[in-house]
Parts: C-alpha cells; sequence; structure tokens
C-alpha cells in the first residue's frame, strides 16, 4: 500500500522527514510522535501534495505527486484548523466531493448521508465558522469519508472531541479497520491510537524510531533501560547488593521507606538477581512495578536513544 | 442496560453507517466538469454574503453617484457640438471608471487572493489532495470573479447611462453596448492577470497586484508613447474608441494614446493573454508546494 525508499524532505536547511525507509502492506497503522516530529509532513509527502527531496513515494504502487488519480483512494482529515466563513458543512462537505468527481446533485445527497454518519445532520446547514473545535473535526473527518476511500489518513483526529466525540470517533475507526478498509493515524497521544490499532510507527526528528506490534515494540522494551520501583522491607539490604552491580544506572528512595525506584539498562538481568535473593531470604520484596506496558515508555526511550542520552547495546530500532 | 449492551449498540450502529456509504468499489472517476460546477456553485453562494452584496451595490452605484456630480456641477458652454462634447466627456469617465478603476477593484477583492485566501483560511491542502482539484478550483474561482465584476460593471454602466440621459446627455444610450462589452472584456483579461499575479506572488500577492495595478495599467497604460500598447488599459481604450466611432487618428497625440491597429487585433492580443496568463498560473499552482501545518 505505501512505500517510502529512503525518503528525504527538506525544507530549505529544516529537515522535515529524514530517510524514511518503510514498506506498509494495506492495514491500520498508528504514527506517533511529538509536535513537530514530521507527522504532518509525512502525510504531505503520501498525498503528494510535498515531493521528496531525495529518494521516492509510492502509493498503491504509484506516486501520488506524479499520477494524481491515485487520490481518489485516500481520504484525508489534515490537523490544520478549518478556517472557512460563509459557507455550511453541507455545502462544504458537497463541495469536495464534486472535486472528487461526483456530480452536483449525487454529491449533495451524499454530503447528507456522511454528515449524518458523522453526527452533524442537525448542524450541517449552519455555517462552520460558528462551529465548536469538535464540531469541525466531525466536518473535516465527513470530507475525508465521504468518497469512501481505501485508506483514510487522519492527522490527530481526536482534538478537540469531547469524551462522547471521542468514543464514536474510535468505534467508527474500529469498525472502518474491521471492515477491511486501510488506515493511517496520526497523533502525539498514545492511548487513543492504542484502542484502534495494534500497529505502531514511533517518529521522531523526522526519522522512524521503531516500527511494529505492541507486542513486538514490549519485546525492544525488554532490552532497554527502564525505571522500576521495588516494594520492600528490606530497602537498605537490596541497595547493597543494587550499588555493585555494573547495569543500574541510578538509586533512589521511593515515596515510602520502603520503596525503592531505581533505573536499570538490562532489565532481565535484575529480575534474575532479585528472583535468586528473594528464594535465598537476603531480601524481601513484595512488589515490582515498572512502566514497561505502556508505548510511551518505549517511545521516550527510543527519543532519548535518538537524543544520545541513552547508549544501548543490543537494541536495534 | 447494561455497558457492554450499550457498546455493542454504538458498535452496530457504527457498522451499519459505514455499511451504507460504502460505495463498493463505484467511485466516480475524476471529471473536470463536475469539479467546476461544484466549485462555480459554492463560490457563487460564497458572494451571497451581506458584506459581499454590499460592496457589489456600492462598486455598482460609485460610478453613477460620480458621474451625477460631474454632469451636475460642470456646465460646458452650449456651442454646436455640446451635446457631442458632453458625450465624450461621459464615455471617457465611464471608461476610467469602469473597465479601469472598478474592475481593478473588483479583482484585487476576487481575483488576487486565489491561492492566499486558501493558504490563510488552510483549506488548500483539503483541495490539493483531489485529483485535478488545482484546475478546477482556479477555473471555478475565476469565473466567479469575472462573473461578479462584469455583473458590477454592467449595472454600473446602465445606472450611470440612465442618470447622464436624465441630466440631457441624450445621446448617453448610444455608448451602452460598448461600454457594457468593453467591460465584460476588461474582466475577462483583468481577471486572468489577476489570478496570475495572485499565483505568482502567493504570500504578498495583494501588495503585487496593487502595484501593477496603478503603476503599469494606471500610469504606463496613459503614457503617450509606444510602450503603452504592452497594457490591457491601451487595448481596452482603443476598442472603446472603435466601437463608440470616435475618430481622433487626426489628433497628433492620439495615435499613441489610441489605437492603429484593427479591433480584431486588439481582440485577439487580449484573448491571446488571457489564455498565456491562465495557462502559467495553472503551470505554476500544478507545481506549488506549501508546508503541512500542524496545529497542534
Amino acid at each position: 500500500m505505501i512505500q517510502l525508499n529512503h525518503t528525504t524532505l527538506l525544507y530549505g536547511t529544516v529537515i522535515g522527514v529524514n530517510d524514511f525507509h518503510i514498506e506498509l502492506p494495506a492495514g491500520a497503522y498508528a504514527l506517533v510522535g511529538p509536535n513537530g516530529a514530521g507527522k504532518s509532513t509525512l502525510i504531505g509527502l503520501l498525498t503528494g501534495a510535498l515531493r521528496p527531496t531525495l529518494g521516492n513515494v509510492r502509493l498503491y504502487g504509484v506516486d501520488p505527486s506524479r499520477d494524481s488519480t491515485v487520490l481518489q483512494r485516500i481520504g484525508l482529515c489534515p490537523a490544520s484548523e478549518l478556517l472557512v466563513h460563509g459557507v455550511t458543512a453541507f455545502q462544504w462537505v458537497k463541495l469536495h466531493l464534486s472535486l472528487s468527481g461526483w456530480p452536483i446533485r449525487r454529491a449533495a445527497a451524499r454530503a447528507d448521508e456522511v454528515l449524518d454518519l458523522v453526527g452533524m445532520t442537525e448542524a450541517s446547514h449552519r455555517p462552520i465558522h460558528t462551529f465548536s473545535l469538535g464540531m469541525r473535526q466531525r466536518c473535516k473527518l465527513a470530507q475525508a469519508l465521504a468518497n469512501d476511500p481505501d485508506l483514510l489518513i487522519l492527522d490527530e483526529p481526536f482534538n478537540g472531541l469531547d469524551p462522547i466525540g471521542r468514543h464514536d470517533m474510535s468505534l467508527l475507526l474500529k469498525q472502518w479497520v474491521s471492515a477491511g478498509k486501510s488506515l493511517l493515524l496520526a497523533s502525539h497521544v498514545l492511548h487513543e491510537v492504542e484502542r484502534i490499532t495494534n500497529s505502531f510507527m514511533l517518529i521522531y526528528g523526522g526519522r522512524l524510531l521503531a516500527c511494529g506490534t505492541s507486542a513486538e515494540l514490549r519485546h525492544l522494551l525488554a532490552g532497554l533501560p527502564q525505571e522500576i520501583t521495588i516494594q520492600t522491607t528490606t530497602p537498605s539490604e537490596l541497595a547493597e547488593r543494587l550499588v555493585v552491580m555494573p547495569w543500574l544506572r541510578s538509586l533512589n528512595r521511593g515515596n515510602s521507606d520502603q520503596s525503592l525506584r531505581i533505573s536499570v539498562e538490562r532489565p532481565l538481568e535484575l529480575y534474575q538477581n532479585l528472583a535468586v535473593w528473594a528464594q535465598s531470604g537476603e531480601v524481601d520484596i513484595h512488589q515490582l512495578s515498572g512502566s514497561d506496558g505502556d508505548i510511551s515508555a518505549l517511545f521516550h526511550l527510543l527519543v532519548s536513544k535518538h537524543r544520545g542520552e541513552i547508549l544501548m547495546t543490543g537494541v536495534s530500532a | 442496560m447494561s455497558q457492554d449492551a450499550l457498546h455493542d449498540a454504538d458498535t452496530l450502529r457504527a457498522k451499519q453507517a459505514l455499511d451504507r456509504l460504502n460505495l463498493a468499489g463505484q467511485r466516480p472517476s475524476p471529471s473536470l466538469w463536475n469539479s467546476l460546477q461544484g466549485v462555480f456553485s459554492y463560490e457563487l453562494i460564497r458572494t451571497f454574503t451581506p458584506v459581499r452584496v454590499a460592496l457589489w451595490l456600492g462598486m455598482a452605484f460609485f460610478p453613477a453617484l460620480l458621474i451625477t456630480a460631474t454632469i451636475y456641477l460642470t456646465r460646458l458652454p452650449k456651442t454646436d457640438d455640446f451635446e457631442y462634447r458632453y458625450y465624450l466627456v461621459f464615455s471617457a469617465l465611464l471608461f476610467i471608471l469602469l473597465p479601469q478603476v472598478i474592475t481593478a477593484l473588483c479583482m484585487l477583492l476576487w481575483a488576487v487572493p486565489i491561492v492566499n485566501a486558501e493558504l490563510e483560511g488552510q483549506t488548500w491542502i483539503y483541495s490539493v489532495i483531489r485529483p485535478g482539484a488545482r484546475r478546477s478550483i482556479l477555473l471555478g474561482k475565476y469565473l466567479v470573479a469575472v462573473l461578479w465584476t462584469g455583473s458590477c460593471t454592467s449595472l454600473a454602466a446602465l445606472l450611470c447611462t440612465f442618470i447622464a440621459w436624465f441630466l440631457g446627455v441624450s445621446k448617453a444610450f448610444d455608448s451602452l453596448l460598448a461600454i457594457v462589452a468593453v467591460n465584460w472584456i476588461a474582466a475577462i483579461v483583468y481577471g486572468a492577470l489577476m489570478i496570475t499575479l495572485g499565483a505568482l506572488f502567493q504570500r504578498r500577492s495583494m501588495v503585487f497586484a496593487f502595484a501593477y495595478a496603478v503603476g503599469i495599467e494606471g500610469a504606463m497604460g496613459w503614457v503617450p508613447a509606444v510602450i503603452n500598447r504592452f497594457t490591457i488599459s491601451y487595448r481596452l481604450r482603443s476598442l472603446m474608441m472603435d466601437w463608440l466611432n470616435v475618430d481622433l487618428k487626426g489628433s497628433p497625440d492620439g495615435v499613441k494614446f489610441l489605437w492603429e491597429e484593427s479591433m480584431w487585433a486588439h481582440l485577439f492580443i487580449m484573448a491571446t493573454a488571457t489564455v498565456v496568463m491562465l495557462a502559467l498560473t495553472l503551470w505554476r499552482i500544478e507545481r506549488s508546494q506549501h508546508r503541512f501545518q500542524s496545529e497542534y
């Protein structure tokens, strides 16, 4: 579905996307990264609105900046705010259907249907500039869905939505994916995208940090430095044993007297040693807690690695 | 109802809604005609806001007020050619006001911001990801700009003519057809010119277009030298004089100010210029790339 072959895009001397090399079959993917990571630029490349400085982009086998007919298969909901005056949601969605080739009458009927789908029936004949942020998001989504695309590209679709809107959006996108349609969901909020897809691309500074399912990424996490909190009745004894270990990065007292917060470079070795010490009765451990269940931990670690704050061995992103 | 049941009901509703939207591969093919109609009707609707209607009326009534004041306040001596001279003054005023000032102002409002307004409204990205949409947007906006301007200047011409006739310029209606035709030609050619300037200078389009309108069309177009032939103003002026049967060829400066070529030559040059400018604009906007902005 998507192929990026060593794609680089420069805005003058600023790097938008840096040597992106990936091939994605049809499916649902989350593009996760902080603000300014290059998500929107990557979407610009995929939609042919931007042309790469180096490398190339293929969407369904063709270059979208040269053969625009492939764009009929895409629905895009950009992150930018919708600032149109004196136009109703219905008129705006109808315009975009016309631009996709729909005859005016059929476009009008279709615009009604799609606005109904996103829960905008009652407001469809109100001017867009009177809408709340959430209503504008729905309007943008309606426009993206209107032509029944094969690939839906959503850039920060949850922004501005209230909890009910978020719930409805999640359900809709889940259904979209389960109907066999493809989805590329760009967001900087991980927990929202985790509800919809299990395939992630982590991006930072225009570079792809890691790519895979959450299980694959967690496996990656096992080899990465981690912060772990240990609840113990023998904190001093445990601390004595830990401080001599070469893989220990830092050791602090936790929130209570009976807890230690540690940072380790090779967590697997810590777990092995803890098991031995606990079995021998030298230390007493009540609870271990880390952040390895959260993709965001991995993300932050990968970003730290990218910035050169962490030196790692045996980990490939 | 339990939470699970509610969730299932929501899921089912979402599924049914998506099923309804499924086109099963029957997606329409890109069509320039359909997209052009869509853009034209959309842009036309946007002209009917209270502010824009007020502007349209203001532009149409302003020349009539000025012509009323001019005719009413100036009293030409009642010589033999009194009526003819009044007619010439009236026609010259109409020409300066309508195809020059009002058309240029209308086009500054409508044609120049063609790309800039889309960029500021952050709507450009929605359009550029549709196949062929850049073309439809350009042509649709251009047609609406021509219609808005042409209708405005035509109404203005009708009002001015009626007022002039009412105030004693008995030949006023003789020039109506000519001035209306020149107005529409001016809208077509100036529209193409302003759209081109708007597409070439996307960030400072209004500044460049205003400078061009004043410096080239306003000043250079009236210089009594061959250089004025490079302006639209010269071509329109020559056409108008031709259609009004005003012969200034005998006057030494008349030749430089006005026409030497035939009416068809002027029409051909302006038609060619319009096509070339629109093609240049299309070429420019097809190649435009804009940084994707993320608000969040």
